[in-house]
């Protein structure tokens, strides 16, 4: 009996125990739920259950100098099902396959057969997957198409259709100064998209969602937490219809001569206001705005930099134009290297002028050498050079510009020997990059006074500017006006006599120098082929210069090399095109009715019909050329072609009703109006009549 | 002497027990509060229709149950013990019939509005049946037939609530084992459930594969030991045997490993009957055969015996990762991000933001722990642990006193229900236990569960005065 109370007791004891340990390990395993591992569940929670998810701000817009649309953010859509929706029975699933399969390969571009989608489908059902990609890169009419496709049509929650929005950035204009407008991305962006981001971008708002069973995420809060803030526009320079005529002017020479790349900016000389900047090199064939050469690539200018050992040679008093300079018929020795004009001559002694004029190497260098070479002169040379700020950026407001490379006087480490003062003098042993050989000619053309070339002159709010950029202009000529005066007169004397005398036009007189660099001087190899780049400088009108130029033309492969017969064609053609313009506002002014169809508008945009019918009436040979019923007129000699036309510039608020959203929205954002929109489906009413002036108002749409 | 005999009621009263009653019905209102409360709700504590109101009314009829077990007569409870026994089983028939189904169980009656669930007070009634029997004079654990009049004692509430069918609540019925231990109940039959029950736990986590491979060496390492009685030899070779085995069968030999080990077990079973001349040391065999045996019915039972539902609780409690975090495992994956956010101190009360956008399920019944686990923290689950576990020890050690038998059997009894739902509750709203949705006593919202373990508690208070 004893023994069975005992034994009972120590049950009591066991059980107690037990009881003990089971707590304890209860204990513990909170512990180690709670403070071991506590941060981990916190941080699974936090990105599971409730997260702050950004708004996406609407990035700012980049607008020529008109206003119209450079870059634009568009709506677009990444659509993704949800194969495993409680709704979404196999029967149901089963039953809509076949024609869901069918619909997304008729409708979505490059996409998988119907068996292919089918397949696709039933495999990712079978994973459960809830967030099967479908498309990536879906319109907002699409996505709308979509919406209505089998088992999508169910609805999000129940169908499975997700469709989530994403901004694209667009160009409106495609190539048009595309490299300097830039990427947006989120790394490595280029381009104003990048100078200007932290105005573009605007600020993200914030909203709390909370994941509901299902995996579906919904805001905690009606309102956002944080209101985004809508990025700024920016106001550039950019003409479109001066980009345009470069770009195209420059694309024709880059595909006459097979050349590896080209440049072309255009900079309004008073303040530097860059109105066209065309960058083009090749692509799979095609012309594409693929490297920022204008800013970025430094390399030797060639003869385009004898005009600033002219400002040196006449700054320092050394010489005067009309001096005599023996061209030793084109051929010159300094120590062990042999120095060549570019073009062949006979001419011995001449004037200073002349030397310039037909861009004699051996004649500059001369000229340099006697005047720099004794008592360590040259130190006296480069300091000029940095004067004129040769060695300084431009200072463009797009990133990536590098610096000129100059060496300094007698550094022998860095490359210094016996040749490099003749050979600086000519524009070799420096580096410049096109954007700074145009400062320094704008800075001849602006008499001496030098400009901050910039592309984006306003900042803008909701159309209301906020900040406007000044021109920086130099207060006091960097030399006495009379050296510019006689700088000017020698690039025009280039054009009347000289190396760019086939160049003159009689639509307007224009100055500048031909550069023609060999780049390839290096290499010994006789048979192959010489590499030059060509290039033309210059500004026009001659008189009162209201636009400075420069066109770079690297390695042409046929039809010549020189730059005057390779890059000067182009600053010709831009700087006609553009006086054209400039022209025939003046003479529609001075309402004078001769007809000249040189003077007709070109790259001007209308009712395709009816342009036809003026120029029928008035005579001026026309052809149609475009089916659209917006046309824009290009000069093809004596006549006129209208085109297809690739610019919308029309004025006045056009009707978008019975349009898709997304169509519209493009239109309208083109032409400068801020678009609401709010409903579904296709436009039913516009706010703003159609026929009103665009004066950058917001306008909303009511879809229905 | 009446005042004297009050005195001494009072006296001998279990204050400590009451106290740590009312600190966990008070604890639990205010989590109830607490995930009711949300961003954009917060609940009115008059509202009589909302929970938290609704919990006032169940904390008033407790206090009132309190009140009228002190002032009934102590031995009342003993002599009703047998009808409010069958009292109880009438009801959970009656619910069978009568009753409301809600998420597919039959275990409420409907009575004007508020539910009423039967199996909450069947524990109570077999509570006093068992005690009552067992503390029976005439009654011996050493006999046959009195265990298994206790067992079926038990085992007819739990199978009618089976039918319900609410396994959860079935299932806390094992608890009164813990008494019949107590009572005397033979302890290899709790040796060899327990090894079962590890068994199939293991048989689970590891596949039968694994088991047989273990059964093995277990069965080797006896025959070894049986041959040599060497401690020495018996150990390494059975670790040099094991080895093989194991790095045969983790490197995909899984086959093998099994039937190499079998076999190897296989001749030394025989050497070892042919060597003592002995045929009773074949059942080494059968203790083998019974235990891969079993293993494999584990597996073939979960698959095929199994409802989907219940095999992925399994899943969740052993095989999380088998799981989908959205589907099955959502609840306990839910409760544990609640849990372990809390951190050291908790996130504050009213503060909690699992609690606040209702992530988990069930928060304030089943889920009630979570709460107190992210808004009060390490410092606050501590601490409904701690009052628990002193509740049970206090209980247990007062009911070892009792001047009656039935009074410590209550109270053993009681214990056991006590400590059986708040380790199952607190550790399934861990992963430790499979989610069977039973609820926090005192702490959880629900009428028939406050009012059924108030009624629990005041008896046990009562019958503790009694000398």
């Amino acid at each position: 009996m004893k023994g069975m109370k005992t034994e009972l007791l120590a049950r009591m004891y066991l059980v107690m125990i037990a009881f003990f340990l089971i707590a304890l390990w209860l204990a513990y395993k909170t512990i180690y739920t709670n403070v071991f591992r506590g941060d981990e569940w916190r941080a699974l929670g936090k990105k599971m259950y409730v997260r702050e998810e950004p708004v996406l701000a609407e990035r700012g817009n980049i607008l020529a100098d008109d206003g119209s649309l450079l870059a634009a953010s568009m709506p677009i859509f990444e659509i993704r099902m949800d194969l495993k929706t409680e709704s979404l029975t196999d029967r149901i699933f089963n039953e809509h396959l076949d024609s869901l399969a069918f619909y997304l390969s008729s409708s979505l571009k490059d996409s998988r057969s119907p068996s292919e989608w089918k397949a696709y489908l039933k495999r990712e059902r079978k994973k459960a997957n809830r967030y099967a990609l479908i498309a990536r890169r879906v319109d907002y009419n699409l996505k709308e198409k979509m919406s209505k496709f089998p088992i999508f049509r169910m609805g999000k929650n129940r169908g499975g259709f997700i469709a989530e929005r994403k901004n694209k950035r667009e160009k409106p204009y495609k190539r048009l100064a595309a490299r300097t407008i830039g990427r947006y991305r989120s790394k490595n962006m280029i381009g104003l998209e990048k100078a200007y981001d932290l105005y573009l971008k605007g600020e993200d708002g914030i909203r709390l969602v909370k994941r509901m069973p299902g995996d579906i995420w919904i805001p905690v809060h009606r309102d956002y937490e944080l209101e985004p803030i809508q990025g700024h526009d920016i106001l550039t320079n950019i003409n479109v219809r001066m980009q345009d005529i470069a770009d195209q002017a420059l694309a024709k020479a880059m595909r006459k001569h097979a050349a590896q790349w080209g440049t072309a900016i255009l900079m309004e000389v008073s303040t530097g206001a860059i109105k066209a900047i065309a960058n083009l090199g090749w692509q799979n064939g095609a012309l594409v705005e693929d490297y920022n050469y204008a800013i970025g690539k430094p390399e030797e200018p060639g003869s385009t930099f004898k005009l600033a050992t002219m400002m040196a040679l006449l700054d320092d008093g050394k010489i005067r134009l009309e001096d005599s300079v023996d061209l030793q018929m084109g051929e010159a020795r300094f120590y062990d290297r042999k120095m060549r004009d570019s073009h062949k001559h006979k001419l011995r002694n001449t004037t200073i002028r002349k030397a310039f004029e037909e861009s004699s190497n051996v004649g500059i260098a001369k000229l340099a050498v006697q005047n720099y070479l004794k008592d360590k002169g040259a130190t006296r040379f480069i300091q000029l050079l940095k004067k004129y700020g040769l060695d300084k950026k431009s200072g463009i407001d797009i990133p990536g510009e590098k610096s000129p490379f100059i060496k300094d006087a007698y550094d022998y480490k860095n490359g210094w020997s016996g040749v490099s003062l003749p050979w600086i003098s000519t524009g070799y042993e420096i580096e410049l990059a096109p954007i700074q050989t145009l400062t320094f000619y704008n800075m001849v053309a602006n008499d001496g006074k030098r400009v901050k070339p910039f592309v984006v002159k306003e900042i803008l709010s909701d159309g209301k500017q906020i900040k406007k950029i000044t021109p920086e202009v130099a207060d006091t000529p960097i030399v006495e006006l009379n050296i510019i005066k006689d700088l000017q007169s020698l690039l025009r004397g280039v054009v009347l006599r000289g190396t760019a005398k086939k160049l003159q036009s009689d639509i307007v007189d224009f100055a500048g120098k031909t550069g023609t660099a060999l780049f390839d001087y290096g290499t010994k190899s006789k048979d192959k082929r010489r590499k030059y780049q060509a290039s033309f400088v210059g500004y026009f009108p001659a008189e009162n210069p209201k636009y400075s130029c420069i066109v770079v033309i690297r390695d042409p492969k046929r039809n010549g090399y020189y730059g005057g017969k390779v890059a000067g064609p182009v600053f010709k053609e831009i700087a006609e095109n553009i006086s054209l313009n400039q022209k025939r506002v003046q003479m529609a002014m001075a309402e004078n009715d001769s007809l000249d169809s040189r003077l007709i508008p070109s790259y001007n945009i209308g009712y395709a019909d009816e342009l036809k019918l003026i120029f029928d009436y008035v005579g001026i040979p026309s052809q149609n050329q475009t089916k659209d019923a917006w046309g824009v007129t290009v000069r093809d000699g004596a006549g006129l072609l209208i085109k297809n036309r690739r610019l919308k510039i029309p004025k006045t608020v056009p009707d978008v009703t019975g349009m898709g959203l997304r169509d519209a929205t493009f239109l309208l954002e083109s032409q400068g109006l801020r678009v609401k929109a709010h409903g579904y489906g296709k436009i039913k009413k516009q706010s703003i009549s159609p026929g009103i002036k665009i004066l950058g108002q917001e306008i909303i749409l009511t879809l229905g | 002497m009446k005042s004297t005999t009050t005195g001494r009621v009072l006296q001998r009263f279990d204050w400590t027990s009451l106290a740590l009653f009312s600190a966990l019905v008070i604890i639990g209102w205010l989590m109830i509060y607490a995930s009711s409360y949300g961003v954009n709700t917060k609940p009115n504590i008059l509202d009589l229709s909302t929970e938290v109101g609704k919990q006032i009314i169940w904390i008033g009829a407790a206090i009132i149950i309190l009140v009228i077990t002190q002032v009934i007569d102590g031995r009342f409870w003993s002599s009703l013990a047998y009808p409010l026994y069958v009292l109880t089983i009438l009801g959970l028939i009656a619910v069978l019939v009568f009753g409301v189904t809600i998420k597919g169980a039959t275990s409420w009656f409907n009575i004007g509005g508020f539910s009423l669930q039967p199996s909450e007070f069947a524990k109570f009634g077999t509570a006093l049946a068992l005690s009552s029997y067992l503390s029976y004079y005439k009654t011996k654990m050493s006999d046959f037939k009195a265990r298994w009049i206790s067992i079926s004692i038990l085992l007819a509430p739990a199978l009618l609530i089976m039918l319900q069918p609410d396994a959860g609540s079935a299932l806390v019925f094992v608890s009164f084992f813990i008494l019949l231990f107590r009572a005397g109940m033979p302890a290899f039959a709790y040796l060899i459930a327990i090894s079962l029950g590890l068994l199939f736990v293991f048989s689970f986590y590891l596949g039968p594969m694994w088991i047989t491979l273990l059964l093995t060496w277990i069965v080797m390492g006896g025959v070894l030991f049986q041959l040599g009685r060497k401690w020495f030899v018996t150990l390494t070779t059975i670790l040099l045997l094991t080895l093989i085995g194991y790095i045969l069968f983790v490197s995909g030999f899984k086959y093998w490993a099994v039937m190499g080990s079998s076999l190897t077990m296989l001749g030394l079973v025989i050497f070892l009957v042919f060597k003592k001349k002995n045929p009773n040391y074949l059942v080494y065999l059968v203790f083998f055969a019974i235990g891969t045996l079993l293993s494999i019915g584990t597996e073939f039972a979960f698959e095929n015996l199994l409802k989907p539902h219940q095999q992925d609780r399994i899943n969740v409690w052993l095989n999380p990762k088998k799981c989908d975090p959205r589907g099955a495992l959502y609840n306990v994956l839910q409760s544990k991000i609640a849990i372990g956010s809390g951190g050291i101190k908790g996130k504050g009360y009213l503060e909690g933001t699992m609690s606040k956008l209702n992530y988990v399920p069930e928060q304030n019944t089943d889920f009630i722990f979570t709460v107190i686990g992210e808004e009060q923290g390490f410092v606050g689950a501590m601490s409904i642990i701690l009052i628990f576990s002193f509740l049970v020890y206090r209980i247990i050690s007062r009911g070892e006193k009792s001047d009656t038998l039935f009074a410590k059997y209550y109270a053993y009894a009681f214990a056991g229900i006590l400590f059986t739902h708040f380790v199952i509750n607190i550790g399934m709203t861990m992963g430790l236990f499979p989610v069977i949705g039973i609820p926090l006593p005192f702490v959880s919202y629900g009428g028939s569960s406050l009012i059924a373990f108030s009624l629990m508690m005041g008896v046990y208070l009562k019958l503790n005065t009694l000398r």
